[in-house]
């Protein structure tokens, strides 16, 4: 298949490629033997080692989200690997990695999975094909005699075998074909069946390489303090003094930031506090997030909202239901602040970081840089989280641009949670109003949600819309699996007065929140019970159906308890979930969540439970805590103490089942998020009678 | 027990026994233990997150109690120091196979201090439930692995 990207690379490339790539990657030990073994390079993807270890490169990021396992095992099971001897490897960023369904490399969406499964299927087929023919014209046999076994080519007549690793020079000359026969799925020994998370021991002991950790010999470190200081005009009083302190290597200005570069981070970092910047700072936008919130709402009265596809107004009675819900901004808060490696010389540079979104990076290095694209190589250690926040390149950017100053040196650029904090791409602000027309036989018969937002493309990429809707922003409100008659869609277009970007599910984070609030307050208002109600809703959607059905049976919800529940559609992908509160009235708190997920089929069962988790508890955080706020452009938030997170403690017992429709592949990073927050609300009116229509719940419920 | 000192004599260095071995650091007393750890000594499993002492990232063993070493000049330290890359090759080794077990990390950066606290809870008690668990590690997980945390501590603890 022309589109799976098997290009053979030039083995003196490949070489530097793996030889940088495990120094940066360091899972793998980088022991000098390591080094210099020879492996054979079949394609972007595998390669067989002189030891019949297998490597394995994943061509998205490890955020966390388990993709470094399941695309290795994709490709491993199609191969005939020996699980326990497969190793993998980020890769380094290049147009060979494009997801598929994206077309260029990033790691995003929920994506990775889904585009990658049958190209990598597609790879591991080949290469076992290959390798048996190998076998076969040694054996003299036909190859159909032939048959693979954990790493292994075996005779069938006979029993003879032959490893991998001895005939991978002999395979190697062979050409891989274009459409190998993939296995049937009876025969999958990893694919839809639970591995190991093959990052798990180096995570537990501290060996794992995260870009913080990336050391390279005289290797200096950079502390950062954002600004907006005008014309450029920067003076810094201690200058000369800071300068000539012993171990600082330079101080580098620029109009958005400046760096204090030193032989430790922990001098840069100490010194960058201690900086006398005399330079005027540029007038910020005096606006608050509360005054943009209240504006955000006004609009929703506004006539003037862009229409969705032309449809027509719809005509609501008195006895139709009206509620208008509101989301603050969010900051991603991985656990690794931005951090990035960065080592210019002779015209090219070479960045470390466990980024989302190597394309766009290269590109936009290479043009601050004024460098061609292809003199910028990227190479990814672990990511400390992503949530979104790693697709963008601001603080690869400042790295390029620190190390220029610097040629031949690696530096290092460490981002304080403060800094981290203060300078998010953030989840927008959003506020909504959702109407409903409802019928004498307790159905909706017509429904509009008007939402008034900033548009994140608008905002990173200026007149992408053209003057058009952003159609990204109804996500979890135009296509649910409800059916309503009739439907209009509305977008009161906001100016966002801080940077706007993806946070971890995008617009289905604050619209499954205002949806599924808001199907539990049209059902109460019939009287009707909130689980069938939705039911009622998704007659043709079988999949939606059946994770309802699912989670009402494991939380055991005809027994009449206060139960609250929400299910949504996103990333291919349906997840159910119900929440039952704790009894303490002193406080909200999630005690049980039961979840229920349709996402195809499940390629990693152990590793779709673990998303769901994950995303019910990044979900909970920002439903009970998450709020940014600011002031004349100033975040008010700096560190966990006022950008509180989710603790041990306030962890509600979670049961996940995993509802296997035979469907299409969908995603798993992000699904498990949406819910949580409606069905902790809709669990607050079941069990308090309170509506919330506003994030986070931070009011006191007494 | 080894005896150690903040600056010596001359002022321009401190000394330090980390897992076990003495280690000498240039860096001004006042500097988080964190830093020299990771930059002065490649100790990189000791993770910074907060740098006020909140998420446990950087959580070591110092004479056998848990500190998060961001917060703390290494001029203070008054005992041995032992981090993950040791803690992981000596007594952590129950907590380890549990966490491999229930394959707890996602991302995993804040996985080493986890099991350094989860180490030192063990240690002080061994006949735990989940409310204890859920008491006494503080740590922040951004990844949502509370859960399997909590499982992966009681199995431990049956391991200890």
């Amino acid at each position: 298949m022309s589109e799976n990207r098997l290009i053979k690379l030039d083995r003196r490339e490949l070489l530097k490629v793996g030889s940088v790539g495990l120094l940066g990657v360091g899972l793998t030990a980088c022991s000098p033997a390591e080094v210099t073994r020879e492996p054979i390079h079949f394609d972007s993807f595998i390669s067989i080692l002189p030891d019949n270890k297998i490597e394995v490169v994943v061509p998205d990021v490890e955020l966390g989200q388990g993709v470094f396992t399941t695309l290795a095992k994709i490709v491993a099971d199609e191969l005939g690997a020996d699980w326990d001897s497969v190793e993998a490897r980020i890769a380094q960023g290049s147009a060979e990695f494009a997801n598929p369904l994206k077309g260029y490399q990033a790691t995003g969406r929920s994506q990775a999975v889904q585009g990658f499964y049958t190209p990598l299927r597609t790879a591991g087929a080949a290469v076992r094909s290959i390798l048996i023919q190998a076998a076969a014209n040694i054996w003299s046999v036909a190859s159909t005699d032939c048959s693979v076994q954990n790493s292994y080519v075996i005779c069938n007549q006979d029993g003879r075998k032959l490893r991998f690793s001895e005939l991978a020079e002999d395979a190697s000359s062979l050409a891989l074909p274009e459409s190998p026969d993939l296995k049937p799925q009876s025969e999958f020994k990893l694919i839809g069946h639970t591995t190991k998370r093959l990052d798990t021991p180096a995570k537990c002991r501290g060996s794992a390489e995260y870009t913080i950790d990336v050391q390279l010999p005289g290797m200096l470190s950079a502390a950062i303090k954002h600004g907006a200081w005008a014309n450029g005009e920067i003076q810094i009083g201690n200058e000369a003094e800071i300068l000539s302190m012993p171990g600082i290597a330079g101080i580098v200005k620029r109009p958005e930031f400046i760096a204090v570069v030193a032989e430790k981070y922990y001098q840069a970092q100490k010194v960058i506090s201690t900086l006398r910047v005399t330079a005027p700072e540029m007038a910020t936008p005096p606006v608050t997030s509360s005054a943009y919130r209240t504006k955000l709402r006004d609009d929703l009265d506004a006539s003037d909202g862009r229409v969705l596809d032309d449809a027509p107004p719809i005509a609501f009675g008195v006895r139709d239901l009206e509620a208008t819900y509101s989301v603050p901004f969010l900051a991603h808060a991985t656990m690794e602040p931005m951090t990035c490696v960065a080592r210019f010389d002779d015209g090219a540079i070479d960045i470390w970081t466990g980024t989302q979104g190597p394309a766009l990076a290269q590109t936009e290095i290479a043009k601050a840089l004024d460098i061609a694209p292809d003199k910028v190589s990227i190479y990814r250690p672990f990511a400390g989280g992503g949530f979104g926040r790693r697709f963008f390149f601001d603080y690869c950017l400042q790295a390029a641009l620190i190390a220029r100053e610097f040629p031949g040196r690696p530096v290092k650029l460490i981002w304080s949670r403060e800094e981290d904090t203060a300078n998010d791409y953030y989840r927008p602000a959003v506020a909504a109003r959702l109407r409903s027309r409802l019928t004498d036989g307790g159905m909706i018969s017509a429904f509009s949600a008007q939402v008034s937002a900033a548009s994140i493309l608008e905002q990173n990429v200026p007149g992408v819309l053209k003057g058009g809707p952003d159609r990204t922003l109804f996500g979890g409100l135009n296509n649910t699996p409800y059916e309503f008659g009739e439907a209009r869609f509305v977008w009161h277009e906001q100016i966002s007065p801080v940077r706007i970007g993806m946070w971890r599910a995008v617009s289905y984070s604050q619209n499954a929140f205002f949806m599924e609030s808001f199907m539990d307050e049209c059902a109460h208002s019939l009287g009707q019970d909130p689980a069938q109600f939705r039911l009622e809703h998704a007659q043709s959607d079988p999949r939606m159906r059946s994770v309802i059905e699912k989670v009402m049976d494991m939380s055991g919800w005809s027994d009449g308890r206060p139960l609250g529940i929400a299910a949504v559609k996103s990333y291919g992908s349906y997840v159910a979930q119900v929440v039952e509160l704790s009894d303490a009235s002193e406080r909200i708190q999630a005690k049980r969540v039961w979840c229920a997920v349709d996402c195809g089929m499940a390629v990693d069962p152990g590793g779709v439970i673990a998303q769901m988790e994950s995303g019910i508890i990044y979900g909970l955080t920002a439903a009970l805590y998450g709020e940014i706020t600011f002031e004349n452009g100033r975040v008010d938030q700096s560190n966990f103490h006022d950008y509180r997170m989710l603790s041990l403690l306030e962890t509600p017992e979670i049961e996940t089942a995993i509802v296997d429709s035979g469907a299409a592949l969908g995603g798993v990073g992000e699904p498990g998020l949406p819910p949580i927050a409606p069905a902790l609300a809709n669990a607050i009116f079941a069990k308090r009678g309170m509506r919330l229509r506003e994030l986070p719940f931070k009011l006191d419920v007494n | 027990m080894c005896h150690l000192q903040g600056a010596d004599d001359d002022g321009d260095h401190v000394e330090l026994i980390v897992n076990g071995q003495k280690r000498i650091t240039n860096a001004p007393g006042d500097t988080p233990l964190l830093w020299v750890l990771r930059e002065d000594f490649g100790l990189t499993g000791t993770k910074y997150g907060c740098g006020i002492g909140m998420c446990g990232a950087c959580s070591v063993r110092i004479d056998g109690m848990v500190v998060r070493s961001c917060s703390f000049g290494v001029e203070n330290v008054s005992g041995p120091i032992e981090t993950i890359e040791h803690i992981a090759e000596n007594d952590g080794e129950p907590v380890i196979s549990a966490w491999e077990e229930l394959d707890v990390p996602q991302c995993g950066y804040c996985q080493p201090g986890m099991i350094v606290a989860a180490t030192a809870l063990l240690r002080e008690k061994k006949d735990l439930d989940e409310a204890d668990i859920k008491e006494a590690i503080t740590n922040i997980c951004r990844c949502g692995t509370y859960s399997r945390i909590v499982k992966a501590v009681l199995k431990a603890s049956e391991n200890v």
